[in-house]
C-alpha cells in the first residue's frame, strides 16, 4: 500500500504542475534582424572595357603595348572633271559661192559635180579661266554635230555634199560627210585631240572637202552668189585627261569639324600628354601644283570658347603633285610641329572647326601657269590623323549634379554596407564624394544633408605606382573600402532630393609632373559586396 | 493585443513541438510489461505471458508518435516578469547539428501468437507510416542571423540533412522465441515488407561559404531525391527546371493497396537472460533491413559541383535593363539544374538498439531500465528511460516510465493493461506531460489496442514467466 500512496503522490505532484500559460500569450516580443552578405559585383577591366564600344575602332596599340587614341576623318575634293570642266564648244562660219564658177550645162545630168572646193577654218576651244592652254583631251565622251545650210542653193536644186576632217597634232582621225539634209555626228569616244602648237590658243582645225551637185533635171543656177552656213558644236564632252596649261582654278572644300568625343567627359582638366601627334596626310593625283588654304581652323568647347590652332602664315600649305600620270603624291603636314599639341589638349576642346579651300595653279606668286595634267577621277584627300598616345599625367575635377528620391528606402533596412576592393593595374587613382542635398523653393539645391562618404576617406582608388624611368606600372595598387549608411544617414537621405557627385582623378605622382603610360595589359579588378542588416519588429 | 498572424505562428510553433517523437514511437513503457502481447516487438526474445493471444483486428495495436530533436517550444518562447518573447539565440543553442521533426503512426491488421512448449511463435500484420523533416542547425542559423554569422566566423553553413523522408510500407512479421537453456531466451522476427510509397533525400550535400574579404559566395552541391509515389505522376521539364504534374493521372485504392512490386525484408533479433528471480537483462537489435523500391519511381539529382557566385558584371549591374535579381535568381536557378532519372533504388529502415535491465522488487512490484539507441542518417539519438510497474493480479498491469529524449528530461510516460477475460485492453505512452506542460514537450506517444488473451494467468504453483 505505501507504493501505490507513493505512486499516488508522484501523480499528485505531477499534475500539480501543469502550466498552460503558454496558450495564454497575448503578446509576444521578437525583433527579426537577421544580417545577409552578397556579392554584388566582380569585374576585372581592361582598358578596351571602360571605352564605348562605337569608340574600340578609335583605338589602338603600339609595339609598346602603349595604348593610343586615334582620331580620323577625311576630306576629298571632288573629281578632277568636276575641278576642271570642257564647257560645250560651238563654231559657225559661212562661205560663199559665185554661180559663175559652176560647172554647168544643159547636159549635166543628175548627181553631176558642177563645182568643188576645200576650205579650212580653225575651230578654237573656249576654256573658263585666262591661262588655260592644253595640249591634248583624251575624250571618254563627246559628240561633235556638223551640219550645212544653203537655202537658195537647195531651191535651184543643188545639193552641197562635203568630207570633213578635224586637223590637230595628234594621230587621231576624226572626220565626217554631211550634206543639206544630213548633218555629220562625230562620237568623241576613245578619241584624243591635240590642239594646234602653232596657234597657242587652244584651236584645231576644220578642213571641208566639198563638191556641187546638180540634184534636179531642171535645176540652174541662180545669178547671185550662194550663202553656204556650217556650223560645228561639240556637246557633252568627258575628258579622260587634259593636259596643258590649266590655269589658276579655285575650289571650296567647305566647313566642317571633327568630334573630339574623348574630352567631352573632361572639365577643369590639367592634362599633360607625351608624343601626341596631329597629322595632316593629303594625298593628291592631280599634275598641278595645289595650294590648300585654312580660312579658318580652331577648336571649340560646348561653352563657344574657341582656340586658334596656328597662326596666319602657316595657313597656306602647298602640296606635292605627281609628274606622271596615273601617280599620287602624299604630302605629310606635322601640325604638331606647329601647333602646340598640350595647349590645345588642356583646352580640352570637343570639337575642331575648318574652313578650307584650295587654289590649282595659285598664281600669287607667279607669271605664268605651271605644265601639268588632269584626268577625270584626280583628287584630293585630306587625311586628318590625330594620336594621343595615353601616355601622360591628368589630375581632373568632376562633378555633375543629378535629382534622385530615396523615398522608398525600405524601414526595415537597418545598417548597409558596401565592401569595395579594388586591385588596380592602372596608374590612375580616385576620389570621389557623394553629397545629399535639399532643395530651396525653386528647386535648387541648398543644404548639405549628409556625405556618403567620411571626409578623409573619399579615396577609394589609388593609383598604381610607375617606374619613372619608363613610366611603367611596377605593382597593382590594392583598397578595400567599406561605406556604412546606418539608420539615421538613412532616414538622413530619404529627405533628399538631389546628388551632387565629385569625383577627381588622377595620375600617379601628378603633383612632382610625373607622366605615366597607359598600357593595354594594365586591368582592374573591382569588386563590391554589400553586407544589409534588416530590423523587422514582428 | 498579439497579432493574429502572431498567435497562429504560435499555436504552430506549440504544435510543432507537440509533434515531437522518436521514430517507430520510443515503446520504452511497455517493453516490460509482458502481460501485453505487442511488447515482444521491442525484444522478439522476451514472450509474453498469455499462452495464446490473438489482436483484435484492425485494433490490436494502434500508435503513433510525434518527435522533434531540436528544440522545446519554451527553448525558443520565453517568458521574463510575465511578458514573453522570442529567444532565438537560446533556441540556436539547443539545436544538434541535425535535427527533425518525426511523426509515425502504426496500425496492426492481424496479430496472433501462442506458446508451444518453450517456444513462441508470433504473427504480426501492421501498416507503417513514419516521416521526418530533417533540418540542420545551420539552416535554422541561416534564416534567422543571416550568412554573416558564418562569415564573420569564416565557416560554410553546411546544410547536410536537410530534407523530407517520408515512409508507407506493410510489415508482415514472423515471430520465433524459445527457451534454450534455462533462464535463457532468445528469439527472432522475420519480416517482410511491402513499400507502398516513399520519399527519400538520400543526399542534400549543400554548403555555403561567404567569402569574409568580397563577401563572394562558394556554393557546393551534391542532392539525390528518390522517390516512388503511386498516387502522383510528374516529370522533369528540364529546359525550364520545372516539375510538371499529370493531373490525369488516377490511381484507385486498390492498386495503392495491393502494390507488391517494392519489396522490403527486415529482422529483429533479441534476447533475454534471467540472471535470477530478480534481475533479468535485456539485448535486442530491431528493424535490421531495407525496401527496394521499384515501382513509380523518380531521381532528382543536383549535380555534384561547386559553383562561385561572386556577383555580376559591372555593366549588368549599370543596364537598367538588367534586373539584378532576376540575375541572381536566374544563375541560382543555373546552379540548381536538376536531373531526372528512374532508377530503383533502396532504403534502409532506422535500426534500433535496446539495452534492459529490470528488477523485481516483490511479486507484483519491478523497476526497470532501458537505454535505447537509433540510428538514423547516421546519427545516434540515444534515450533512456526508468520504469516502475506494478501489476497486483495477473489480469491488471501498470507502469510509470520517466525517459531522457533528446536530451530533454521532461518525459513521463505510462501505461496500463486490463484482461476482462478473455479480452485485454491496454493503452501506453511514453510521455503525458505534455499534456500538462504542452511548452516543455519534444517527444509524445500513445499506443493504444485490444487483443485475445488466453493463458496468461499462471498454474497453480507456478511462478509467472519472468518475475510475475
Amino acid at each position: 500500500m505505501s507504493a501505490l500512496a507513493a505512486f499516488a503522490i508522484v501523480l499528485a505532484v505531477i499534475f500539480h504542475s501543469c502550466d498552460y500559460s503558454y496558450f495564454d500569450i497575448e503578446e509576444i516580443e521578437y525583433n527579426y534582424s537577421p544580417e545577409f552578405a552578397l556579392p554584388l559585383v566582380n569585374a576585372n577591366m581592361y582598358f578596351e572595357d571602360l571605352v564605348e564600344q562605337d569608340e574600340w575602332d578609335m583605338i589602338e596599340v603600339d609595339d609598346e603595348n602603349l595604348i593610343h587614341f586615334i582620331f580620323k576623318d577625311s576630306i576629298s575634293f571632288s573629281p578632277g572633271h568636276d575641278l576642271f570642266d570642257i564647257p560645250d564648244q560651238e563654231h559657225g562660219f559661212s562661205i560663199s559661192i559665185d554661180p559663175a564658177d559652176f560647172n554647168f550645162n544643159e547636159f549635166k545630168s543628175s548627181n553631176d559635180t558642177v563645182y568643188e572646193e576645200t576650205i579650212y577654218e580653225n575651230f578654237v576651244f573656249e576654256f573658263p579661266g585666262e591661262e588655260v592652254l592644253l595640249e591634248y583631251i583624251e575624250f571618254l565622251e563627246g559628240l561633235m554635230t556638223s551640219s550645212v545650210e544653203a537655202q537658195r542653193l537647195e531651191d535651184d536644186g543643188f545639193d552641197f555634199v562635203g568630207n570633213f576632217e578635224i586637223i590637230h597634232e595628234g594621230e587621231d582621225y576624226i572626220g565626217g560627210t554631211l550634206s543639206l539634209d544630213s548633218p555629220s555626228e562625230v562620237n568623241f569616244e576613245g578619241k584624243t585631240i591635240e590642239f594646234l602648237s602653232e596657234t597657242q590658243d587652244n584651236s584645231i582645225g576644220i578642213n571641208i572637202e566639198y563638191y556641187i551637185v546638180k540634184v534636179d533635171e531642171s535645176a540652174t543656177p541662180g545669178t547671185e552668189p550662194y550663202n553656204i552656213n556650217f556650223e560645228h558644236s561639240i556637246l557633252d564632252m568627258m575628258y579622260k585627261i587634259v593636259v596643258g596649261f590649266i590655269g589658276e582654278i579655285e575650289f571650296e572644300i567647305g566647313d566642317g569639324s571633327i568630334a573630339l568625343d574623348f574630352f567631352e567627359m573632361m572639365d577643369d582638366a590639367d592634362i599633360i600628354l607625351d608624343g601626341t601627334r596631329f597629322d595632316l596626310i593629303i594625298n593628291n593625283s592631280l599634275g598641278v601644283p595645289v595650294d590648300i588654304i585654312f580660312d579658318e581652323f580652331y577648336a571649340s568647347k560646348s561653352d563657344e570658347s574657341t582656340m586658334e590652332l596656328m597662326g596666319e602664315e602657316d595657313r597656306i600649305w602647298s602640296i606635292r603633285y605627281p609628274e606622271n600620270i596615273g601617280d599620287v603624291e602624299q604630302t605629310a603636314i606635322h601640325l604638331h610641329d606647329k601647333i602646340d599639341v598640350n595647349e590645345i589638349l588642356s583646352f580640352s576642346p570637343e570639337k575642331i572647326y575648318y574652313d578650307m579651300r584650295t587654289i590649282i595653279n595659285h598664281q600669287e606668286n607667279k607669271q605664268n601657269s605651271d605644265y601639268g595634267f588632269i584626268k577625270y577621277d584626280s583628287e584630293v584627300d585630306i587625311n586628318f590623323e590625330i594620336d594621343v598616345p595615353l601616355w601622360g599625367g591628368f589630375d581632373i575635377a568632376l562633378q555633375d549634379t543629378v535629382d534622385i528620391s530615396f523615398e522608398e528606402l525600405p524601414d526595415e533596412l537597418e545598417e548597409l554596407t558596401l565592401n569595395i576592393n579594388i586591385d588596380n593595374g592602372f596608374p590612375l587613382g580616385a576620389e570621389i564624394q557623394a553629397y545629399f542635398l535639399t532643395e530651396d523653393e525653386h528647386g535648387e539645391p541648398i543644404e548639405n544633408l549628409v556625405s556618403l562618404f567620411e571626409d578623409d576617406d573619399t579615396n577609394i582608388i589609388d593609383a598604381a605606382p610607375t617606374d619613372p624611368d619608363d613610366n611603367i606600372v611596377i605593382e597593382p595598387k590594392t583598397k578595400r573600402t567599406f561605406v556604412t549608411v546606418d539608420r539615421d544617414k538613412f532616414d538622413t537621405i530619404k529627405n533628399a532630393e538631389h546628388l551632387i557627385l565629385r569625383s577627381k582623378l588622377n595620375t600617379y605622382n601628378f603633383e612632382e609632373g610625373e607622366t605615366v603610360k597607359i598600357l593595354n595589359d594594365y586591368n582592374i579588378g573591382f569588386q563590391m559586396g554589400v553586407k544589409a542588416k534588416l530590423s523587422v519588429d514582428l | 493585443m498579439m497579432k493574429n498572424q502572431n498567435r497562429v505562428i504560435l499555436i504552430l510553433l506549440l504544435l510543432t513541438s507537440f509533434s515531437q517523437v522518436t521514430l517507430n514511437a520510443q515503446q520504452s513503457t511497455i517493453h516490460w510489461m509482458q502481460g501485453i502481447p505487442q511488447s515482444i516487438y521491442t525484444n522478439p526474445g522476451l514472450q509474453p505471458d498469455a499462452r495464446t493471444y490473438i489482436g483484435m483486428p484492425a485494433l490490436s495495436s494502434i500508435s503513433t508518435g510525434v518527435s522533434h530533436t531540436g528544440f522545446k517550444f519554451n527553448d525558443l518562447v520565453r517568458q521574463d516578469n510575465g511578458s514573453f518573447y522570442i529567444d532565438d539565440d537560446n533556441m540556436l543553442s539547443k539545436l544538434r547539428k541535425n535535427n527533425y521533426f518525426g511523426w509515425n503512426y502504426q496500425h496492426e491488421i492481424l496479430a496472433f501468437g501462442f506458446r508451444v512448449g518453450d517456444n513462441y511463435f508470433s504473427l504480426n500484420l501492421t501498416e507503417k507510416f513514419d516521416t521526418r523533416v530533417g533540418y540542420p542547425k545551420d539552416l535554422m542559423t541561416l534564416l534567422l542571423k543571416g550568412n554573416t554569422y558564418f562569415m564573420d566566423k569564416d565557416l560554410a553553413a553546411n546544410f547536410d540533412g536537410t530534407g523530407i523522408n517520408a515512409n508507407h510500407y506493410r510489415e508482415l512479421g514472423f515471430g520465433y522465441s524459445k527457451e534454450f537453456i534455462h533462464g535463457v531466451r532468445a528469439g527472432a522476427r522475420a519480416k517482410v515488407l511491402f513499400g507502398m510509397g516513399n520519399i527519400n533525400f538520400e543526399k542534400t550535400d549543400i554548403s555555403l561559404y561567404t567569402d569574409p574579404e568580397t563577401y563572394a559566395w562558394n556554393i557546393q552541391t551534391n542532392v539525390l531525391v528518390n522517390s516512388s509515389l503511386p498516387f502522383i505522376k510528374f516529370d522533369l521539364n528540364e529546359e525550364d527546371n520545372e516539375i510538371i504534374i499529370d493531373d490525369d493521372h488516377e490511381l484507385s485504392p486498390g492498386d495503392y493497396i495491393g502494390n507488391t512490386e517494392n519489396m522490403g525484408f527486415a529482422v529483429d533479433l533479441g534476447g533475454v537472460y534471467e540472471i535470477d528471480h530478480r534481475f533479468t537483462v535485456g539485448f535486442s537489435v530491431l528493424d535490421l533491413g531495407f525496401i527496394s523500391w521499384n515501382s513509380d519511381l523518380s531521381n532528382l539529382s543536383l549535380k555534384a559541383e561547386s559553383f562561385d557566385f561572386d556577383g555580376v558584371e559591372l555593366d549588368d549591374l549599370m543596364d537598367e535593363d538588367v534586373d539584378f535579381g532576376e540575375n541572381l535568381a536566374d544563375t541560382i536557378n543555373e546552379l540548381f539544374e536538376v536531373e531526372q532519372t528512374h532508377n530503383s533504388y533502396r532504403t534502409s529502415l532506422p535500426a534500433k538498439l535496446l539495452l534492459s535491465g529490470t528488477y523485481n522488487i516483490s511479486d507484483i512490484h519491478k523497476a526497470g531500465l532501458l537505454a535505447r539507441g537509433e540510428i538514423y542518417d547516421g546519427s545516434f539519438y540515444p534515450s533512456f528511460t526508468a520504469s516502475y510497474s506494478i501489476q497486483p493480479i495477473p489480469a491488471i498491469g501498470a507502469s510509470l516510465s520517466y525517459s531522457v529524449i533528446h536530451g530533454n528530461f521532461s518525459n513521463v510516460g505510462a501505461g496500463l493493461h486490463m484482461n476482462i477475460w478473455p479480452l485485454q485492453i491496454y493503452l501506453s505512452t511514453d510521455n503525458f506531460i505534455p499534456a500538462m506542460r504542452p511548452h516543455t514537450m519534444q517527444t509524445a506517444t500513445f499506443q493504444f489496442g485490444i487483443n485475445w488473451v488466453i493463458g496468461y494467468r499462471p498454474d497453480v504453483g507456478e511462478k509467472p514467466m519472468y518475475s510475475w
